[in-house]
C-alpha cells in the first residue's frame, strides 16, 4: 500500500513540472509589460524599467523561470498587482468559503444521488427509474446559472422561505475567526447565527450541486444494476440471506468503486462551478476573486490561482486513488 | 458458403435440409453498416426527436437573423417592456430590443461557437491521439503526459483567462481558447481506439503488403474510430455552447449589442428583480441545445457502436 502511494505521489511531480511550465510561458506571452500593467499607461519609462528589473522581468526567460520555482517550492506565490496583498494571505480568508459551499454541494449530490441511484436501481426501467432518469438529465443539462437564479427566484424572491444571496446576515455582527461562515457562527454560540449561516448554504448548494446530483445518481444506478447480476449476488440470496443484508454487504461494497472514482472526478468541476455558483449567489469566494483577478489583470494572482486550483485538483485525485485501492486491493498490485 | 457447406461432414437429415437453409439466409435482405446505423439509431426515438428540434433550431437561427438583418440589435424607446405581438412573439426587453429576433441570431451564436470549437477539439485529439496511439512508445508517454498536465489545469480559469487576456470578447478567441482545454477526452479515445487497432488483422495485412503509415491511419484505422470520435463530438457541443455562456454570463465572452445565449443571460440577471422571464428564454433554449445534443450522442453511440453501449 505504502509503495502504491509513494508511486502515485512520484507521479504526480512531472505533471505539476509541465503545468508550471505551461503557466509560465502562458503568463510571458500575454501581450503588453507587466509592468506597464501596473504602472498604467502614463508611467515613464525609467519607472517602468524600474519595477522591470525589480519583478526580474529584464533577465533571460530561463532565469526568470528558475526564480518563479524556486519562490513556488517555498510555497512563494507572488503577490497581487492590485492591493500587495500575498496571494497566499487572501486565498486563506477566501478558500473557506470556497470549501463551505463545495462540501454542501458535495453532500447534497452524493446524500441524495446514492440513495436515488439506489431506489432506480431497484427496478430497472420502472416509473421511478424513468422519473430518476429524467431528473438526471435535467440536473446534467441545466446550467449553474440559470438554475441558480430560478433557485432564487422561487424560494428567495418570491416565498421567501431562504436567504437569496450572501454567507450570513451582516447585522448578526459574527465575528471572522476561520472564515468558515458555519463555524464562525458556532464560535459566537448564536443560534440564530448557525441556522442563518446553513439557511445561506442551503441554495448556492443546490445549484453547484446539481450536476455532480446527477452524475453520482447515474452512475450509482449503473453500477448498482451491474452488480445485482454478479453470481455471488444469487448466491447470497440463495442462501437466504435479508434484503437489506445482501444490498449493505453484497451489492453495495462493490458499487462504492465507481461512485468513489465519479466523486473524486467531481472536483474539478466543482471548483470551475464555483466561479459561477459565487457570482450568482454574491459568495466571497476563490471564485469570484477569480473573476476579479481576470478583470483586473492581475497577472501573478491568476497564475498563482490556476497553479493551487490544479494542486488541489491532483491532490483530490490522489486520495481518491488511494481511496480506490483501500476498497479495492486488487488495484494495489497491478 | 456454398463450398464451405459441402465441405463439412454430411450429418444425417442434413442433406435433404441444405437447400432450405441455405435459402432461409439468402432471405434476410444484404444491408450495409450505415443502413444498419441508420435502422438502430431510428430505434432510438428520443434521439430521433433530438435531432429534429435540433434541426428546427438550426433553421430557425440562421434564417431568422438573416431575414431580419440588424433587427436583433435595434434598441427603440418606444417599444421598451412592451408585451408580444405577431412580429415580436416574446415582447421587447429593456432596452426595446426584439426578444424573439435577438434570442435566435444568439442561438446562432452560440450554435456557431459550439459547432466551430468541436472542430478544433476533434481536430487536435486525433491528430495527437492517432499519433500516440499509432507511435506508442516515448511518443506515446510524452503526449500522454501532457494530457495529464492539460487536465489537471481548470479548464474554465484557463479559458476565461486567455479570454480576458487575449481576446476581449473576440469570437473566435473564445473559439480557439474552448478547443485548446477540451481536446483531452478526445485525444484518449482515439488513442484507445488506435492502441486496439494497431494489433487487428486487416491492420497487420495492410502493413504486410506494404502500405504507408499515412494511408494506414487515414484508410484503415480512422474510419473504424469513427464512432466514438462522432459521438465524442457531439456531446462536445453542448460542452462549448454552455461554456460559451457561461464565459458570456461572467461578462467575458461576447459582448453587446452582439448577442449570444450567455451575454442574454448575464442582461438579464441585470434586471432579474424586475423582469425575471427574461431569464427564461436564453435559459430555457440553453437547455433544450443541450439536451438535444446529449441524446443525439447516446442515439449515435447506440447506432454507431452498439457494444459501447454503456450507462453513463
Amino acid at each position: 500500500m505504502l509503495r502504491y502511494i509513494v508511486r502515485r505521489v512520484l507521479g504526480a511531480i512531472p505533471v505539476l513540472f509541465g503545468l508550471s511550465v505551461i503557466l509560465f510561458l502562458f503568463l510571458r506571452l500575454l501581450p503588453g509589460n507587466p509592468a506597464v500593467a501596473i504602472l498604467g499607461q502614463h508611467a515613464t519609462p525609467q519607472l517602468v524599467a524600474q519595477i522591470s528589473s525589480s519583478l526580474g522581468l529584464d533577465k533571460p526567460l530561463y532565469v526568470q523561470y528558475l526564480q518563479y520555482i524556486w519562490q513556488l517550492l517555498h510555497g512563494n506565490f507572488g503577490a497581487s498587482f492590485v492591493d500587495g496583498r500575498t496571494v497566499a494571505s487572501t486565498f486563506l480568508v477566501r478558500f473557506p468559503a470556497t470549501l463551505e459551499l463545495t462540501t454542501g454541494a458535495m453532500i447534497f449530490a452524493v446524500g441524495l444521488g446514492i440513495p436515488l441511484g439506489r431506489l432506480a436501481a431497484r427496478h430497472p426501467n420502472g416509473w421511478i427509474d424513468g422519473a430518476v432518469t429524467a431528473l438526471s438529465l435535467f440536473g446534467i443539462s441545466i446550467p449553474i446559472f440559470v438554475l441558480g437564479y430560478t433557485l432564487v427566484f422561487i424560494f428567495g424572491v418570491e416565498l421567501h422561505w431562504l436567504p437569496a444571496v450572501g454567507q450570513i446576515d451582516p447585522r448578526l455582527n459574527v465575528n471572522p475567526v476561520t472564515n468558515f461562515s458555519i463555524i464562525d457562527a458556532i464560535l459566537s454560540g448564536n443560534v440564530n447565527a448557525v441556522e442563518d449561516a446553513v439557511a445561506h448554504l442551503i441554495l448556492p448548494s443546490i445549484a453547484l450541486g446539481s450536476i455532480p446530483l446527477a452524475i453520482v445518481t447515474r452512475i450509482t444506478r449503473a453500477s448498482v444494476i451491474d452488480v445485482s447480476n454478479e453470481d455471488y449476488v444469487r448466491t447470497a440470496r440463495a442462501k437466504g440471506l435479508t434484503e437489506k443484508r445482501v444490498d449493505d454487504r453484497h451489492i453495495m461494497r462493490n458499487a462504492w468503486l465507481p461512485v468513489t472514482t465519479v466523486i473524486g472526478l467531481q472536483v474539478g468541476s466543482l471548483l470551475a462551478g464555483a466561479v459561477i455558483t459565487e457570482t450568482v449567489f454574491v459568495w466571497n469566494g476563490v471564485g469570484s476573486w477569480v473573476v476579479q483577478a481576470i478583470e483586473n489583470h492581475d497577472l501573478i494572482v491568476v497564475q498563482s490561482l490556476i497553479m493551487i486550483f490544479a494542486i488541489i485538483f491532483l491532490a483530490v485525485n490522489l486520495l481518491v486513488d488511494i481511496g480506490y485501492a483501500f476498497l479495492n486491493p486488487r488495484i494495489r498490485y497491478s | 458458403m456454398e463450398t464451405n457447406m459441402q465441405l463439412q461432414a454430411p450429418a444425417p437429415g442434413v442433406g435433404t435440409d441444405r437447400r432450405a437453409v441455405v435459402d432461409e439466409v439468402d432471405l434476410i435482405p444484404v444491408r450495409t453498416y450505415w443502413q444498419l446505423v441508420r435502422q438502430r439509431f431510428m430505434q432510438h426515438r428520443l434521439a430521433v426527436i433530438a435531432l429534429v428540434l435540433l434541426a428546427v433550431l438550426v433553421i430557425l437561427a440562421w434564417t431568422i437573423p438573416t431575414l431580419t438583418g440588424e433587427l436583433y440589435q435595434k434598441t427603440s424607446l418606444d417599444l421598451i417592456d412592451q408585451g408580444p405581438s405577431l412580429s415580436a412573439p416574446l415582447g421587447y426587453d429593456h432596452l426595446g430590443e426584439n426578444t424573439f429576433v435577438r434570442l435566435m441570431r444568439a442561438t446562432q451564436t452560440s450554435l456557431t461557437i459550439g459547432f466551430a470549437a468541436v472542430l478544433i477539439i476533434v481536430g487536435i485529439g486525433v491528430t495527437l491521439g492517432s499519433i500516440a496511439g499509432y507511435v506508442g512508445g516515448l511518443v506515446d508517454n510524452l503526449l500522454m503526459r501532457l494530457v495529464d498536465v492539460v487536465l489537471s489545469i481548470p479548464s474554465f480559469f484557463f479559458i476565461v483567462a486567455l479570454v480576458a487576456f487575449w481576446g476581449g470578447g473576440n469570437v473566435w478567441v473564445i473559439i480557439f481558447a474552448i478547443g485548446l482545454a477540451g481536446w483531452t477526452t478526445a485525444a484518449r479515445l482515439v488513442r484507445a481506439e488506435f492502441l486496439r487497432l494497431r494489433e487487428v488483422d486487416f491492420v497487420q495485412a495492410a502493413r504486410a503488403l506494404g502500405a504507408s503509415p499515412r494511408r494506414i491511419v487515414l484508410r484503415h484505422m480512422l474510419p473504424m474510430a469513427l464512432a466514438p470520435i462522432l459521438v465524442a463530438a457531439t456531446l462536445g457541443i453542448a460542452d462549448s455552447v454552455v461554456l460559451e455562456a457561461a464565459l458570456s454570463f461572467l461578462g467575458f465572452g461576447i459582448s453587446p449589442p452582439e448577442a449570444s445565449l450567455g451575454n442574454m443571460l448575464n442582461n438579464a440577471q441585470r434586471y432579474f428583480y424586475r423582469e425575471p422571464i427574461l431569464m427564461f428564454y436564453p435559459g430555457i433554449m440553453l437547455i433544450l441545445v443541450v439536451l438535444c445534443a446529449s441524446f443525439l450522442g447516446d442515439g449515435l453511440r447506440d447506432a454507431l457502436d452498439p457494444r459501447q453501449r454503456i450507462e453513463r
